[in-house]
Formats: C-alpha cells, sequence, structure tokens
C-alpha cells in the first residue's frame, strides 16, 4: 500500500462525509465539490445515454425486417444520427472523465479539490446547455444527415434542425475542453508531496493524455461546425462544390476532430482496466513506464490517422498508403497495453470480482476490435468493407465492448468509495455475464454482414440478410437487460446496499486511504507519498470476496 | 498604494502554487483560443491573397463614417478593460464599477454599428 505520513494536520479538517456536507439542491446545484460535480455528471450521461439507447431501439427494431417500414426512411436516418451524435458526445466523450476523473484526480493525486472548481461546475451547465440544444434538436423534427454532418448535404440540401444540433455539440464541446484544461492543471500544479509523476496510478496518465487531445481537438471541431453553420445560412460556398466549395475538405476538417475524439472515448476506459486488473490479480503492473508512455503514444500518433475515413474518397492513392501505415502505427502502442495487461495476469493471484469481469471482457473485446481495426487499415479490404456493416461491428467492439464495459467496470470499482456502500456482488456478476453475451450477439453478426456487403445507414436490405439482423437485435434486447439490472442494483444498493469500509478490495492508491465516501475536503492530512503505485502482494486478499 | 492581497483558493497550498495554477491553466486557454480562431485567421489570409482584387473591390464598398468610429469604440473599450485591470490590482474598487459599464455600453455600440 501507498505510505502515507502525516505532513501537515490542518486545523479544521471536517470528516462530514461529502454526501451529507449541505442537503438542499442548492447546496448540489451550487456545489464546486468535484465529487458532487462527478455525481451531477453521472445523472446527466446517464439520461443521455437513455437517449441514444432509445435511438439504437428504433434502428435494431426496423431491421428486424428486410423491408425496414417500421419506420419511414426519413426517419430511421433521423435515428441513426441521433444515436451517434447522443452516443458520441454526450455520453461516450464525457462518460469516464466527467464522471469518474472528476471524482478521482483530486483524490489520486492528493488534492482537495480539482485546480478550478468554479469552472467545473461551469463545465456541467455547459453541458446541459448543449444538451438542450440537442434535445430540442430531436424533438422538434430530428436530423438525419449522419453523426458525421457530411456535406454537402447537411449545408444544402437537408431540411432538417442541423443547426440547432450543431449548435448543441459546439456548446458540449467548450464544456469538454474546459474539463480538460482543469485536469491538465491540477495534474501539473497540485500533486501532493511524493507524488512524483511515475508514482501516479495509470489512471492519471489516461486522465491526462485524454485532456491532451481534448483541448488540443476540441477547438478544431468547434470553428468545423461553425463553417457548416455559415455555409448553410450564408451559402458561401466552403464545402458546397454547385458554389466552388470541396466537400472533402469537410471529411478533412471533420475527421481531423473525430479521429483524436475516439482516443478521447478509449484511452479512460484502459486507465480503468490498469487500475482494476491489478487489484483483481494483487500484482504489480508489469512495465508501469511502457504502459504510461504509451499511453501518451496513442494521444500523440492518433492526431496523425484520420485519413483512414477518407480512403474511399478520392484522396490520393499515396496519401491513403501513409494514412494506413499510420494506422498500423498507432496499433502498436494499444497492443504494448494489451500484452502488459495479459503479462499483469500472469501468475497473479486472481479473483473474479465484477471489476474484473468487466476488466477481461474488455482486454478480449478490444482486441478483436483493434485488430478489425487493422483490416479496415487495409487498403485493398478497405474500398470493400467501407461504410458496412464491417465498419459498424468494428467500432461498436471498441466503444461499447471497450469503454462502456470500463466505464461500467470503474463505476463497480469505486462505488464504495464513491457512494460508502456496496453494490451486491452475485448479481453483478450476473449482469456482467449478460452483458458481455448479449454484447457479442449483437455485435458479432455485424461482422458477418458487412464482410457479405449489407451497407450501413440503410433501412432495408436483401432479404438473405434477415437471419444475422434478427440475432443482432435479439442480441441489442439481451444487452439492454444487462444494463437495465446494473441501473437497478446500484440505485438499490444506495439504501440497502452494505456500508463500505474505506478500502474494500485491499487497494493501493490514495483514494483507498481515505474514508469512503471521502469527505469534503478529501484527506484529513495532505498525504505524502512515499512508493511506487501498485505494491501488491499475493498475501493480501480483498476484503469483498464473499457473494451477495 | 499597496496591491491588493491576493485570497488564497482553499483547494491551494500557497500563493506561489495558486498563481501557477492559474498562469498554466490561462495559457492552455488561450492555446485553444487560437487554435479555434486560427483556422478562420488561416483561411482568411489564403483568399485574400489568392483573390487580392476581389478583396480590394469589395473593401471599396467601406462605409468610411460608420468604420472609423467604431474603430475608435474598439480601441477605447479595451483601453477601458486594460485599466479596470489595473485599477482591480491597485485596489480601486469605484471606478472599476464605472469602467465594467462603460465597457459594456461600448460592446453594444461596435454591435450595433456592425449590424447597420
Amino acid at each position: 500500500m501507498t505510505a502515507i505520513a502525516v505532513a501537515e494536520p490542518r486545523a479544521h479538517a471536517d470528516t462530514t462525509s461529502y454526501l451529507r456536507a449541505g442537503t438542499t439542491i442548492k447546496s448540489w446545484l451550487l456545489t464546486t465539490d468535484h465529487k458532487r460535480i462527478a455525481i451531477l455528471y453521472m445523472i446527466s450521461i446517464t439520461l443521455f445515454f437513455m437517449i441514444g439507447a432509445a435511438a439504437a431501439a428504433v434502428i435494431r427494431l426496423t431491421l428486424l425486417s428486410p423491408s425496414g417500414d417500421l419506420v419511414q426512411a426519413e426517419t430511421y436516418n433521423k435515428a441513426f444520427t441521433i444515436h451517434g451524435v447522443v452516443m458520441v458526445w454526450f455520453f461516450l466523450i464525457p462518460s469516464i472523465p466527467t464522471v469518474l476523473g472528476n471524482f478521482l484526480v483530486p483524490l489520486m493525486v492528493g488534492a482537495r479539490d480539482l485546480a478550478f472548481p468554479r469552472l467545473n461546475l461551469a463545465s456541467w451547465y455547459i453541458y446541459v446547455v448543449g444538451g438542450i440544444f440537442t434535445f430540442l434538436a430531436v424533438v422538434l423534427g430530428g436530423v438525419d444527415t449522419g453523426w458525421t454532418f457530411y456535406e454537402p448535404y447537411s449545408s444544402t440540401y437537408t431540411n432538417s434542425n442541423v443547426i440547432l444540433a450543431t449548435a448543441g455539440v459546439f456548446v458540449v464541446g467548450f464544456s469538454s475542453i474546459f474539463t480538460g484544461l482543469n485536469f491538465i492543471v491540477t495534474i501539473h500544479r497540485m500533486r501532493a508531496p511524493g507524488m512524483t509523476w511515475f508514482r501516479l496510478p495509470l489512471f492519471i496518465w489516461s486522465i491526462y493524455a485524454t485532456s491532451l487531445i481534448l483541448v488540443l481537438a476540441t477547438p478544431e471541431l468547434a470553428i468545423t461546425l461553425t463553417l457548416i453553420v455559415i455555409e448553410r445560412v450564408f451559402k458561401i460556398g466552403i464545402f458546397d462544390p454547385a458554389l466552388g466549395g470541396d466537400p472533402v475538405l469537410f471529411q478533412h476538417l471533420f475527421w481531423f476532430y473525430s479521429h483524436p475524439a475516439v482516443y478521447i472515448m478509449i484511452l479512460p476506459g484502459m486507465g480503468v482496466v490498469s487500475e482494476t486488473i491489478t487489484c483483481f490479480a494483487r500484482k504489480r503492473i508489469f512495465s508501469y513506464r511502457f504502459v504510461a508512455f504509451a499511453t501518451i503514444a496513442i494521444a500523440v500518433i492518433g492526431f496523425l490517422v484520420w485519413g483512414h475515413h477518407m480512403f474511399v474518397a478520392g484522396q490520393s492513392i499515396y496519401s491513403s498508403m501513409v494514412f494506413s501505415v499510420l494506422s498500423f502505427l498507432v496499433a502498436i502502442p494499444s497492443a504494448i497495453k494489451v500484452f502488459n495487461w495479459t503479462a499483469t495476469l500472469y501468475k497473479g493471484t486472481v479473483t473474479y470480482h465484477t471489476p474484473m469481469l468487466y476488466a477481461l471482457g474488455f482486454i478480449g473485446l478490444f482486441t478483436i476490435g483493434g485488430l478489425t481495426g487493422l483490416i479496415l487499415a487495409s487498403l485493398a479490404a478497405d474500398v470493400h468493407l467501407h461504410d458496412t456493416y464491417f465498419v459498424i461491428a468494428h467500432f461498436h467492439y471498441i466503444m461499447v465492448g471497450g469503454m462502456v464495459l470500463a466505464y461500467m467496470g470503474g463505476l463497480h470499482y469505486w462505488w464504495p468509495k464513491i457512494t460508502g456502500r456496496m453494490y451486491p456482488e452475485r448479481l453483478a456478476r450476473i449482469a456482467a455475464l449478460t452483458a458481455f453475451l448479449g454484447f457479442n450477439l449483437t455485435f458479432f453478426p455485424q461482422f458477418i454482414l458487412g464482410y457479405l456487403g449489407m451497407p450501413r445507414r440503410y433501412h432495408s436490405y436483401p432479404p438473405e440478410f434477415q437471419v444475422l439482423n434478427v440475432a443482432s437485435t435479439l442480441g441489442a434486447s439481451v444487452l439492454a437487460i444487462g444494463y437495465f439490472l446494473p441501473l437497478g442494483y446500484l440505485l438499490w444498493s444506495l439504501r440497502y446496499g452494505a456500508i463500505a469500509p474505506a478500502n474494500p478490495w485491499q487497494a493501493t492508491g490514495l483514494e483507498w486511504q481515505t474514508t469512503s465516501p471521502p469527505p469534503k475536503e478529501n484527506f484529513a492530512e495532505t498525504p505524502l507519498v512515499t512508493q511506487e503505485p501498485y505494491t501488491y502482494t499475493p498475501d493480501f486478499m480483498p476484503q469483498g470476496a464473499s457473494n451477495g | 498604494m499597496a496591491e491588493r492581497q491576493a485570497v488564497l483558493a482553499p483547494q491551494f497550498d500557497s500563493l506561489e502554487q495558486q498563481r501557477e495554477a492559474r498562469a498554466l491553466g490561462m495559457w492552455v486557454f488561450l492555446a485553444t483560443e487560437v487554435l479555434f480562431f486560427g483556422g478562420l485567421f488561416a483561411g482568411y489570409t489564403a483568399y485574400r491573397t489568392i483573390y487580392t482584387s476581389a478583396f480590394a473591390a469589395a473593401s471599396r464598398h467601406t462605409v468610411l463614417w460608420l468604420g472609423a468610429p467604431n474603430t475608435a469604440v474598439l480601441l477605447t473599450s479595451s483601453l477601458m478593460m486594460a485599466l479596470a485591470v489595473r485599477a482591480v490590482g491597485q485596489n480601486q474598487p469605484p471606478p472599476h464599477e464605472n469602467i465594467q459599464k462603460q465597457n459594456a455600453q461600448q460592446g453594444a455600440t461596435k454591435h450595433g454599428v456592425k449590424g447597420v
């Protein structure tokens, strides 16, 4: 365990739990406590997840029949657009950084709060405003351009609420920028005495790399969205070829942000996996420095591969070759991390608590997603697979099989710390397995569908594809159970769950050295760090080893 | 005149840490603003270089009696803001309040002129 020495006991250290320090609505809506803001975000992103999931339900139900006439074609277009917009910008990008990051970054570095607490609260309100714009775009008729807003359809030919939707994304982008800025300054300037860079938990390294991408890439998205609106309103020929513009320019501008964005989504999940694998294998991470540097390498190289979304858009074969090589290169640091997690498990004392189940699921499914990404990065294969269900399956394996599992795993792992309650272990394991099975049944058939040539974003398909589509929809229903169960038992645990001790998992890390839940100022005394992270030994067993 | 003593925010351990954190935060924010507007400026520069005569023709439509006062208001309001920040640092609240009001009025004026 990280050794703690008392540095300076503060005179007025209040040990009341942060949950009880103020019980009015105003104390929550005007809080500057990073832990309460994390909970505000948790509630918001859960609501948006439900909206995105409802859109997914429309998609999967429509695709039960080859004619796909459950809804009109235009409505189907709106469904997949809203599914993408909401899931990407209002769930995946914020999820781990704003919920687990906001809660844990100050705790893990030994600080009392983030560097800019009021900016933190402002970023949540900005998120809510962006969410309202997007919600309005949905209820006032929807958007049908796809979450990628491709030109010239989105500026010239569609009659849907493009401006409202892009305004919502523009606004929520600034929420992300402020969150990232807060994390960068906190990690640089507010580490506890003795907390050197290479004593930081790998979760912090992941959040740091994610924050770098957030502040560097998101402004570029903001200007791209602004240009869509300018063209739509003023009819200046930026992207519309009929007005002298270049539609491929839009794709460059869009994907220059959106490829780093997918690393914003996955890097925090990788950080969670590093934390849970080490704890439940009772072993230090294999080659900490390689994992830390691989995290930064993914962030850097991730800015150089955007052209792999445009292999068939008419760009030169030479630039396609360069992007293909770079896309292969970006897989290397990801693979290093997967190998290191596997090596951490090797000869570890492994126990299969729920967070470990989610982490193991992440490793397997992220690997499949990553390998299929390499297939798509191969130019000749991509000519056939581009815009088919193969691509959809690939990124859902990463986003849902990887990221969502990591979020669920992190939520379970740190639930005792956040709420002071234990979740029911047996039910949680069943839910994790249900989600894993449901996920694979949903998305594995889509690899086959894509390979056989079924295009994406089509509401109808040849009848010979029906069996696989029905299997996929069935899988989605099972996956939904896997999501509803945690929603139910986590809420149940708030009142009826076992009271959690300070360190139920016998884990290392500063966040476990304070009470569950922590007091408002996190620590009774400023911690002093003298050891490397993950100083696990096989003798310690997690206290939550019993079932139920 | 005494410099106003900065108040130590509770999340920081020392004034030096607070100052360094705020400076780093502002520089990171400025970097994001450069990224945000840089594309626009680059696009403007590119188009102005390629279509010089078109820009020259368009600029001949400038209404000087609106544009010149607008520039004066812009420069004055920027000066007011800088003076306000300096006044805060030197612990002089009353002029600061007036300056903020003037600043807001000047900002509105600029927008009105642009609209015309």
